[in-house]
């Protein structure tokens, strides 16, 4: 079988390209992924969406509903805007970065590191959608016009969701049940630790971003370019991203790109004519 | 087909009793996703409730037979809502009934759809329903 970008789990195989896109400012971020720092323990089961009993959700019949017992989602309701869910690390995973927000990660510790998570959430008619940063709810309509999110006509996507987790952000998650059941739920994350570098190499990103080299894309749901955002990704790497260019502005693509190279933090750099180390 | 594609669909059975003291009734619905019990299926906008089977079993006797209404409602919202019959199954009281045919389709035209089970029967008694259902968008 050949080695493609991705495997059966849909995660970028080791010493493959990951491309992460921001449609806010309409630059891309082009990784290598180095190695997988879980392979073989990708599938993490987190349990249920951390609801207490009483819990106070928006409902779509107007006004709020409190969720029936802890971790039930209440029918016809949704996580407003402002209460976003994070989750917190499990008992036997106390120690991480953020016990408060498992895939929250400082960019000294970890510029080097990504993580690629799909959700997949029981019962899959269940609406998520996801903030960034928390609190934030991303996805638009015209312009700015109207903002979209689990609570309005669309803005979600049922059953699970696929995003990049960078450090330094906070994500929040929301969720949505517009049927009449309240439900018990589960979430099951499937997810790559990637350690990675941002190639130096012009020519080659200029490949990358153009589709003519192999690379997995995700498109994250950033419509409205949040100054936090703009601010993590200086933080880890040193830059915005690269923009896009035509295939026939090649040169003056090259051009642009070698300036952004040069303000790479050297950590994340991954140099031609040398072997990847793990940082 | 990776992960991040497997189809988007719930697919369940809920569980339903007559309550052995009326001879007609609509089930409370039951089943180990729910939390409680829930007279109707509500259909959210943009999706597709199918039924792939029904089984009706229980009672002792032909005099204990029990027959189910699938029934339909544009908008349950309404006060009362007006409700249709969509399907019918008959147990006879000694064997198990069991509808199992090409899948009776549901759409979320407006948000406002509901499905619900009613029971007939010559004499009260308890009898039990099982339905295996499908939530998947359209």
């Amino acid at each position: 079988m050949a080695f493609g970008v991705i495997d059966q789990l849909g995660l970028v195989n080791d010493n493959r390209y990951m491309v992460v896109f921001i449609p806010a400012n309409a630059r891309a971020l082009p990784f290598r992924v180095i190695s997988r720092h879980n392979r073989g323990g990708e599938v993490l089961p987190y349990g249920s969406i951390p609801i207490t009993n009483g819990e106070s959700w928006a409902s779509y019949d107007g006004g709020t509903t409190t969720a029936p017992a802890a971790n039930v989602i209440p029918n016809r309701a949704y996580i407003p805007t402002s209460s976003p869910k994070k989750f917190a690390a499990l008992s036997d995973m106390s120690s991480v970065y953020d016990s408060t927000d498992m895939w929250y990660t400082s960019a000294e510790e970890f510029r080097t590191r990504l993580f690629h998570v799909y959700m997949d959430v029981i019962p899959k008619f269940i609406r998520c959608g996801i903030q960034i940063p928390s609190g934030q709810d991303q996805l638009r309509f015209q312009g700015n016009r109207v903002i979209l999110g689990v609570g309005k006509t669309s803005g979600w996507t049922r059953g699970g969701l696929e995003t990049v987790h960078f450090p330094e952000l906070h994500y929040g998650y929301a969720f949505g049940n517009d049927t009449n059941l309240d439900v018990y739920n589960s979430v099951v994350f499937t997810y790559g630790e990637y350690v990675i570098g941002i190639p130096t190499d012009a020519s080659l990103i200029f490949d990358l971003l153009s589709g003519d080299k192999p690379a997995h894309w995700v498109e994250m749901p950033i419509a409205s370019y949040d100054s936090s955002i703009r601010s993590a990704f200086e933080r880890n790497y040193g830059m915005e991203g690269f923009p896009l260019y035509a295939k026939e502005d090649r040169q003056d693509a090259m051009s642009e790109y070698t300036g952004i190279i040069g303000k790479l933090k050297p950590e994340v750099r991954v140099e031609r004519g040398k072997g990847a180390t793990v940082k | 087909m990776t992960q991040v594609q497997s189809p988007k669909t719930e697919m369940f059975t809920v569980y339903g009793k007559t309550d052995g003291v009326n001879p007609t009734g609509t089930y409370d619905l039951y089943a180990p996703l729910i939390y409680g019990t829930d007279a109707y299926l509500h259909i959210p906008k943009g999706m597709k409730f199918k039924i792939h089977a029904i089984r009706v079993c229980g009672g002792t006797t032909a005099a204990n037979d029990t027959q189910v209404l699938t029934m339909y409602t544009h908008n349950v919202t309404t006060v009362p809502p007006v409700w249709a019959v969509a399907a019918s199954i008959y147990f006879d009281g000694l064997r198990v009934s069991e509808d199992k045919r090409k899948p009776i389709i549901f759409t979320g035209y407006t948000g406002v759809e509901a499905v619900s089970f009613d029971w007939l029967q010559t004499v009260a008694e308890v009898s039990h329903l099982e339905v295996d259902v499908e939530y998947t968008p359209v």
